[in-house]
């Protein structure tokens, strides 16, 4: 009979503890058993605004005086630390987050071997798929308002797009009084698997976009210069 | 016997009271009350609620609806400044914790001694005609070296731990085992828990926690000195179950001290 640690980044079976008593008894242990102030059960870390979907149930303990937070599966590689409980597990779940936000956006041939171990251990425990698709991307687009009922209810975007407007979904008091054909420019939070207008982070007035002259356009496009007037050279 | 470097992280006494006739609820003014007697001391605080969610039956195609929502106080957690005490209030019910700190171990006479003033309040406060059961509650988290092998007897550090051969089921990785015993000398049973923890970052040692909750049963009465009769009986049985469980060799990792006449 023996028994050895898991190797960092192994599957470890997650643990099963054996029920001796009768159910009813067992409901009585279940809550006795929880009742600790070390120890907790997290199905998501939450943290400066972004969750982290997990693919299990996951044990986190506090062990006092050390001041170490240890979360199940993602220990020893990503251990908390601080005075109290509170503030050792933002700590933990701020190196999960700093860990997870570096390697998201990096293909596997771009990790040393150091990240893919790291990476391997976060998206065996973390949904990534699901983490990706909840997590709202945020775009730069102008536009003007369409129609007016009495308030703003549709937005024409530049590309010719129309869509519907709900002023709560807009972070700014004075929305509401923009007019019909008041061009804008604004940040916005949009869903990133259908591309839903989720609300909108920020909005400025911009002014009427003007048409140069003829004349004053040639010279414009005279002064940028093109690629005619580039020296000739080859491939070597 | 004591030691230098005992495995207690936690220690907590929880009581439950048997409410007076004219109740209806969970008291939030009395509540209130209490809560603002105890600020100064415990500042921070927690409240803790259970969420019932009442939803309908839909068509196949569509997701249940919600219909309704209700949120049941559970009781108010308040902490002390550093953490390391911590009060629970709650509906019929009293919990006192401490945890370890740099300078302080908690033990039995620790949190008895946080717990008396908490338990009058408690009754000034609610009012119950009595207390249906108290209990004590250990939290051990127990680091033990892992020979140079990476393989540990658990056996030769828990007494009566129950593990599977290697053959033909392989390493066990982790374990956890609970059991829940009849005191043989107060009423209400232990319930003890055997689990290995998360690695820490110092992969040569295995930790491993240990909980002990000792009921006491039937306490029937609102004289504290009968809930610390009682307590102290859960604890001496206690301490005679711990020297049971851990092997000789365990019990030295935690460094005792030589018993003498003075101690």
């Amino acid at each position: 009979m023996s028994f050895v640690l898991a190797s960092p980044g192994a599957c470890a079976t997650p643990p099963i503890p054996v029920e001796i008593v009768a159910s009813e008894a067992g409901e009585h242990s279940r809550s006795m058993f929880a009742s600790d102030l070390v120890r907790e059960t997290l199905w998501q870390i939450d943290i400066a605004g972004v969750r982290y979907p997990l693919r299990h149930r996951c044990l986190a303990s506090y062990i006092p005086a050390e001041g170490c937070f240890l979360l199940q599966g993602f220990s020893p590689r990503f251990v908390g630390r601080g005075s109290h409980r509170d503030e050792a597990r933002e700590n933990c779940f701020l190196a999960i987050h700093a860990a997870v936000q570096t390697l998201l956006h990096k293909r596997p041939f771009e990790m040393p071997p150091e990240e893919q171990r790291d990476w391997s251990l976060l998206s065996e425990r973390i949904d990534v798929t699901v983490l990706r698709n909840n997590t709202p991307v945020q775009v730069r687009q102008f536009g003007r308002v369409n129609k007016v009922r009495p308030y703003p209810v549709e937005i024409l975007w530049e590309d010719g797009r129309r869509e519907p407007i709900d002023v709560r979904r807009v972070n700014a008091p004075d929305f509401i009084t923009y007019r019909a054909g008041q061009p804008f420019e604004a940040i916005v939070e949009r869903d990133p698997v259908d591309f839903r207008l989720r609300r909108i982070i920020h909005i400025e007035r911009r002014s009427q976009p003007s048409r140069l002259a003829a004349d004053q356009e040639a010279d414009l496009l005279r002064s940028i210069g093109s690629a005619k007037t580039l020296p000739e050279t080859g491939w070597d | 016997m004591q030691f230098r470097k005992p495995p207690v992280v936690e220690v907590w006494i929880s009581v439950e009271f048997e409410p007076n006739e004219n109740k209806r609820d969970f008291d939030r003014n009395r509540l209130d009350a209490l809560v603002e007697q105890l600020h100064v001391e415990f500042p921070k605080r927690q409240v803790i609620g259970e969420r019932t969610i009442e939803v309908q039956e839909t068509t196949a195609s569509e997701l249940p609806r919600v219909v309704n929502q209700e949120v049941r106080l559970q009781g108010v957690r308040l902490w002390d400044e550093t953490r390391s005490r911590a009060v629970l209030i709650g509906d019929d019910r009293l919990e006192v914790h401490l945890l370890k700190t740099a300078d302080v171990i908690p033990g039995f006479r620790r949190v008895r001694e946080a717990t008396e003033p908490r338990l009058a309040e408690y009754v000034h406060t609610f009012q119950p005609v009595g207390i249906r059961s108290a209990a004590l509650h250990y939290l051990d988290i127990v680091d033990i070296p892992v020979p140079d092998s990476g393989e540990l007897n658990l056996q030769d550090y828990f007494t009566y731990v129950v593990d599977l051969p290697k053959s033909p089921f392989g390493t066990t990785t982790h374990v956890a085992q609970e059991f829940q015993l009849n005191c043989p000398v107060d009423a209400g049973p232990l319930f003890l828990r055997l689990q290995s923890m998360p690695e820490s970052q110092d992969s040569e040692v295995a930790r491993f926690r240990v909980e002990w909750h000792k009921q006491s049963l039937e306490v029937d009465s609102l004289d504290a000195s009968v809930v610390w009769e009682r307590l102290e009986k859960a604890h001496d049985y206690m301490r005679d179950c711990f020297k049971a469980l851990l092997s000789e060799r365990t019990l030295e990792l935690f460094e005792p001290i030589p018993e003498t006449d003075e101690n």
